[in-house]
């Protein structure tokens, strides 16, 4: 909210620069989001209209006589249509600055000197309220209509302030109380420690008749739990005074006339929003609060006609809605320059029904915005008092105000102990200091001491407007944040025993650790899509899983969640279309749709990228790295090495991908890019591998087990051993181990050769055998009976045969 | 001999030299020879000078071998490369620098016995507002403009949901992060994505205050941002805090400066920088998850970490951060 400090100065005596002003808002919990400042413009004082003449050489021209309180009147010629004799008004004297038209929002001050106005010469400048700096457009055409009262000869900008500036202050939503000038004054005295002038009350005029003599209030809906009517008459409508339209200025409301500013001064002024009706136009004289009927049409102040339904909840008389509730007035009742009585409404209002008529009808008013958050009741009587006293100091006769509704709930008192205060703070408040910035922020405290002399105990009683606070911690919070957050002293807390576990963290920061020093960069891409990215997949031919879908996406791009980490991984090795080596991977949350809740995984995704490269169709290095990197990641991930078969997995080619298992279980699937993808993703003739884990699956990991290396030296024998081509290498790894006798150190397949004197539908693979004994050297006759055992147990397991 | 040593330019030669007088054949080996045919009176005589000759030899042999092995030394020591033509550099990996940031917090908590906790990304509106003391239709929650996935389901706003889920699954006392990704309804710019990270520790047991909130945090600051680093609290409003407090830290950018600087990017003149969110935790949410308020209090504290990683790599527009160019994760590893 806007806050002009020189309103604020009506209510205490502030004597800091503006920075600090700004600092101690913030400290209090009222960041300020905007200084603006004001034009510097000086040298204008108030001077009255003694008489009016024509310029003798210029039919525009006026000249006036201006006693601005010297013995010796100014004389200034004008061109002002609005001037009259007896007008107060603001004068810029010979040497002061004015403001002058902004240009791009700035204003130039311009300075005023001695002229000849067509041969009559000017002492000075009557001035308009953009001169002043003000914003033209919402006072008079023409010159600044001053108070009557106003002291002649006194500085403009000292009467006004002119020269302080206005804060924007964000508040946070549970300080309705604080969204108003009063509101933040006393904050501001709480925490410097200087007294607060509260405004001037008046309930009514002495022996007007009441209210209720005329007037009938009745509540229909429960979300208008307490309505405070009152009736003002022998009105005249006219200008308010230039303090109060200033003061409305400042703070970004545009003045209209004495009875409006009113409303809007009460409004900003203590955070309770007043609506007027012309009392004379209210059928059957009576206020009414209901639901709206469906279909019923309201027509609001900007002459606006709104259908709604019963979800809204207006106010109306016995004739029609008048207007919606804590929103917005209506057209029919509107105070005009006609307008001789006057009905004024304080009420409460529950926050929730404006929020969402708000919503509903799609426009907010400074009135909402303070009754969405749910307003105290105990503020209409306050709210309406002090438009009581400004509106008979306006002429009006103020009828004794009606109350109607719920009475309004006592706040229960609060009883907080100083232990409590220093146990949640972590340093003490001494009594005096507890109690004096209680009381100045309205509440009240009352001590008393136990038996412990250093206990005491406080009961704290919160002021009618300050509904948020309610229970001990709510005090302690008051207490703390007005004598300063700077009082607590760093401590570092104790450690605590605990046997929550980290090991999802952990193994995700193991797996990226992992990926990192295998070469792969991370990525993280933002993770929505559009329904463009399930139609690729569908284009290149894969299904992808139900996708789930957002109900209130803020745009196409953020409509669907992940249902797998290929996309973005592909998009990027597209986009980077010149790159022939990548490395990248993502560690993600994925999703399924599913009934009644979607599914979520967390995968990690890698993929490799190679340049095009010529090798026999069924050989691919580029995997043979991609599963060297697959078996490394699980092995330092779980501390086992996995087993290889042939799999199958999403996105991947039906017949290129491997799944990786450790104890039986299926931990991660590695292989080459489906290459339908690769074409609908334009990869051109690069190699592209991906590997993928489900986080969820992997074990926590195992440290390695020390086993002694033999002393003895290993005997290696070399065989070429013709197998079927369907035969993995991995069978034959593993049939070697299976007739293992102890002596077997290692085994492995080193080449793979298919064509000349194989036969077709076979293939020659290479093994290499290791044999070693832990116990003594393996003789050459030992090593050639187990070789032969082993290739009896091939022959007979697989039809595997020495190549001849 | 001594008239073919100086012509022995290098080892090869040297030891051709050597073989021909001091070899199985060599001169010398064969004089020694013939001494056994010479008469008996002069064998002795004859045998003392073919020794002295060959260890002579050998010595002077020797002798050359270390001045041509020095000669080599010295050669090579004169020898020199360009050390600045390019090395070539190992294919390396990298992690994301908001990985990396979230890691440097998380590790800072994680030295004062915090366990790190992660949980799903859709949650349920009670983990997410209920539970936290934001009821439904509370004004609080259109402060979390949320996606909903379900009525009742919605991508998490914050990773609060991960502490609820943590506190009603164990008892007091605990400390734990949480790290993870957010999302709010957000269009993207410069300043604003629809996802985003963060990180959130809670600590509850008995005797926990604002002071333990403040000495934890001014440690991170400083384990994150430099040991200089000084913090401060602002009243702030959290329904699931009270009290609750902003917290600032001295600007990173304007450190070491007289004054904080009027154009300063990262504090715009204020010399204070937001770090986050904090307070005790509520009375309202520890009874929601079934702890006692009045036997244990605690404290929270949330962080973003897309703001933070822009801060520490100097970024000024968030979508660097998501667009994953080559070129800026190669700078930013």
């Amino acid at each position: 909210m806007k806050l002009s400090i020189a309103w604020l100065r009506d209510y205490l005596d502030l004597n800091l620069p503006v920075d600090e002003i700004v600092e101690r808002l913030a400290l209090l919990g009222f960041p300020v989001d905007g200084v603006e400042h004001r034009p510097r413009v000086n040298g204008i004082v108030v001077g009255r209209i003694l008489s009016i003449e024509a310029h003798p050489n210029a039919d525009r021209l006026r000249i006036c006589r201006i006693d601005v309180g010297c013995a010796e009147p100014l004389g200034i010629a004008t061109a002002a249509a609005n001037v009259a004799e007896n007008q107060v008004v603001p004068v810029a004297t010979i040497g002061a600055h004015v403001a002058s038209e902004p240009v791009n929002g700035q204003r130039a001050l311009q300075r005023i000197d001695p002229r000849k106005m067509r041969g009559f010469e000017s002492q000075g400048m009557l001035c308009s309220a953009a001169e002043l700096g003000l914003e033209g457009t919402w006072f008079e055409d023409g010159i600044l209509q001053l108070d009557q009262d106003t002291p002649l000869g006194s500085d403009v900008v000292e009467l006004f302030h002119l020269h302080d500036p206005v804060l924007d202050v964000d508040v946070t939503p549970n300080r309705v109380d604080a969204m108003c000038v009063v509101g933040l004054a006393r904050e501001l005295a709480a925490a410097l420690h200087l007294p607060l002038r509260e405004p001037t009350l008046s309930r009514q005029t002495e022996n007007a008749p009441p209210t209720s003599a005329d007037l009938r209030v009745s509540l229909l809906s429960a979300d208008c739990s307490h309505f405070v009517a009152q009736r003002f008459s022998g009105l005249r409508v006219g200008i308010a005074p230039a303090w109060m339209r200033i003061r409305l200025a400042l703070s970004g409301q545009r003045p209209i006339n004495n009875l409006v500013d009113i409303s809007n001064f009460v409004m900003l002024e203590l955070g309770q929003p007043l609506h007027f009706y012309d009392y004379e136009r209210l059928a059957g004289r009576h206020l009414i609060a209901r639901d709206a009927r469906d279909g019923e049409i309201v027509r609001t102040l900007d002459g606006v006609d709104h259908r709604v339904t019963s979800a809204a909840l207006v106010i109306a008389d016995e004739e029609r809605a008048q207007g919606f509730a804590g929103l917005k007035g209506g057209a029919f009742s509107e105070v005009t320059t006609a307008t001789r009585e006057l009905a004024l409404e304080s009420a409460t209002f529950v926050g929730t029904r404006v929020r969402r008529m708000s919503l509903a009808l799609g426009f907010r008013t400074d009135a909402s915005t303070r009754h969405e958050k749910s307003i105290p009741p105990a503020l209409n009587a306050l709210g309406a008092a002090r438009a009581s006293y400004l509106l008979q100091k306006q002429g009006a006769i103020a009828h004794a105000p009606l109350e109607t509704g719920k009475p309004i709930p006592t706040a229960a008192a609060i009883t907080l102990r100083s232990s409590a205060v220093r146990n949640l703070l972590g340093f003490a408040v001494t009594t005096e200091e507890t109690t004096r910035t209680l009381t100045a922020l309205g509440f009240r405290v009352t001590a008393t001491s136990g038996r412990d002399l250093r206990e005491m105990t406080f009961s704290v009683i919160p002021p009618p407007w300050r509904a948020d606070v309610t229970i001990p911690v709510d005090v302690i919070e008051e207490i703390g944040r007005t004598i300063g957050y700077d009082r607590i002293t760093a401590e570092l807390p104790p450690l605590v025993e605990q046997s929550i576990s980290s090991a999802e963290y952990v193994r995700e920061r193991r797996v990226a650790d992992a990926l990192a020093t295998l070469g792969y960069r991370e990525i993280v891409p933002l993770a929505l899509e559009s329904a463009g990215v399930a139609m690729r997949f569908e284009r290149a031919g894969l299904l992808p899983p139900p996708v789930v879908e957002i109900r209130n996406p803020l745009s196409e791009d953020q409509r669907f969640l992940r249902f797998s980490l290929l996309a973005g991984l592909l998009a990027l090795v597209a986009k980077n279309e010149r790159e022939t080596h990548i490395a990248r991977f993502e560690i993600g949350h994925v999703f399924a749709d599913g009934d009644p809740d979607p599914h979520e995984r967390v995968l990690v995704t890698w993929i490799l990228v190679r340049p095009p490269h010529e090798e026999p169709p069924w050989q691919d290095e580029g995997f043979r790295i991609s599963l060297g990197h697959a078996t490394t990641l699980l092995r330092t991930l779980t501390g086992k090495d996995a087993a290889v078969r042939p799999g199958q997995s999403f996105g991947l080619h039906p017949g290129k991908t491997a799944e990786l298992s450790i104890d039986e279980r299926v931990l991660a699937h590695v292989g080459v890019l489906d290459p339908r993808l690769a074409a609908e993703y334009d990869l051109g003739n690069r190699r592209v591998y991906l590997g993928t884990i489900d986080l969820a699956l992997l074990p926590d990991p195992v440290l390695p087990r020390y086993r002694e290396p033999s002393k003895y030296p290993a005997v290696e024998r070399d065989l070429a051993l013709v197998v079927g081509r369907d035969v993995p290498a991995a069978e034959v790894i593993a049939a070697i181990r299976a007739s293992a006798n102890g002596t077997l150190a290692d085994a492995h397949v080193f080449d793979d050769y298919r064509g000349g004197q194989v036969p077709s539908e076979k293939k020659s693979i290479a093994v290499r055998i290791v044999l070693q004994r832990d116990d003594a050297t393996l003789t050459d006759t030992e090593a050639d009976s187990y070789v032969a055992s082993i290739l009896d147990a091939l022959h007979k397991r697989m039809g595997a045969v020495i190549r001849s | 001999m001594q008239a073919a040593l100086p012509e022995a330019s290098d080892r090869d030669a040297l030891e051709a030299l050597r073989v021909r007088f001091l070899g199985r054949q060599g001169e010398i080996t064969q004089i020694r020879r013939v001494i056994g045919s010479l008469p008996t009176v002069q064998r002795p005589e004859a045998g003392k000078r073919i020794n002295d000759v060959a260890a002579a030899s050998e010595a002077a042999i020797a002798q050359h071998e270390r001045s041509l092995r020095a000669n080599e030394l010295g050669s090579e020591l004169s020898q020199t490369i360009d050390v600045t033509f390019p090395p070539i550099l190992p294919e390396t990996g990298s992690i994301h620098p908001i990985r990396r940031t979230m890691e440097d917090i998380v590790t800072y908590f994680e030295r004062h016995g915090f366990a790190v906790v992660l949980g799903p990304e859709i949650e349920t509106d009670e983990h997410s507002f209920d539970a936290l003391n934001i009821p439904a239709h509370h004004p609080a929650r259109e402060g979390f403009d949320s996606m909903y996935v379900r009525s009742d389901l919605l991508l998490r706003p914050h990773t609060s949901p991960m502490q609820i889920r943590t506190m009603r699954a164990n008892p007091p006392p605990l400390a734990i992060v949480t790290p993870g990704k957010c999302f709010r309804r957000d269009s993207v710019d410069a300043r604003h994505t629809y996802m985003f990270h963060q990180v959130e520790a809670l600590q509850v047991a008995p005797g926990l205050h604002m002071g333990h909130l403040k000495g934890v945090l001014t440690g991170m600051c400083r384990a994150l941002l430099g040991p200089r680093q000084s913090l401060r609290f602002r009243p702030s409003f959290f329904p699931f805090t009270e009290p609750s407090a902003e917290v600032d830290t001295s600007c990173p950018g304007c450190l070491g400066n007289e004054r904080p600087s009027a154009g300063c990017r990262t504090c715009g003149g204020s010399g204070w920088m937001e770090l986050g969110g904090s307070g005790m935790v509520h009375p309202n949410v520890l009874r929601n998850v079934g702890y006692d308020p009045d036997a244990v209090s605690g404290w929270a504290f949330g962080i973003g970490i897309e703001r933070l990683a822009m801060v520490r790599h100097g970024i000024d527009d968030i979508r660097v951060l998501f667009e994953n160019d080559t070129a800026i994760l190669k700078q930013l590893a």
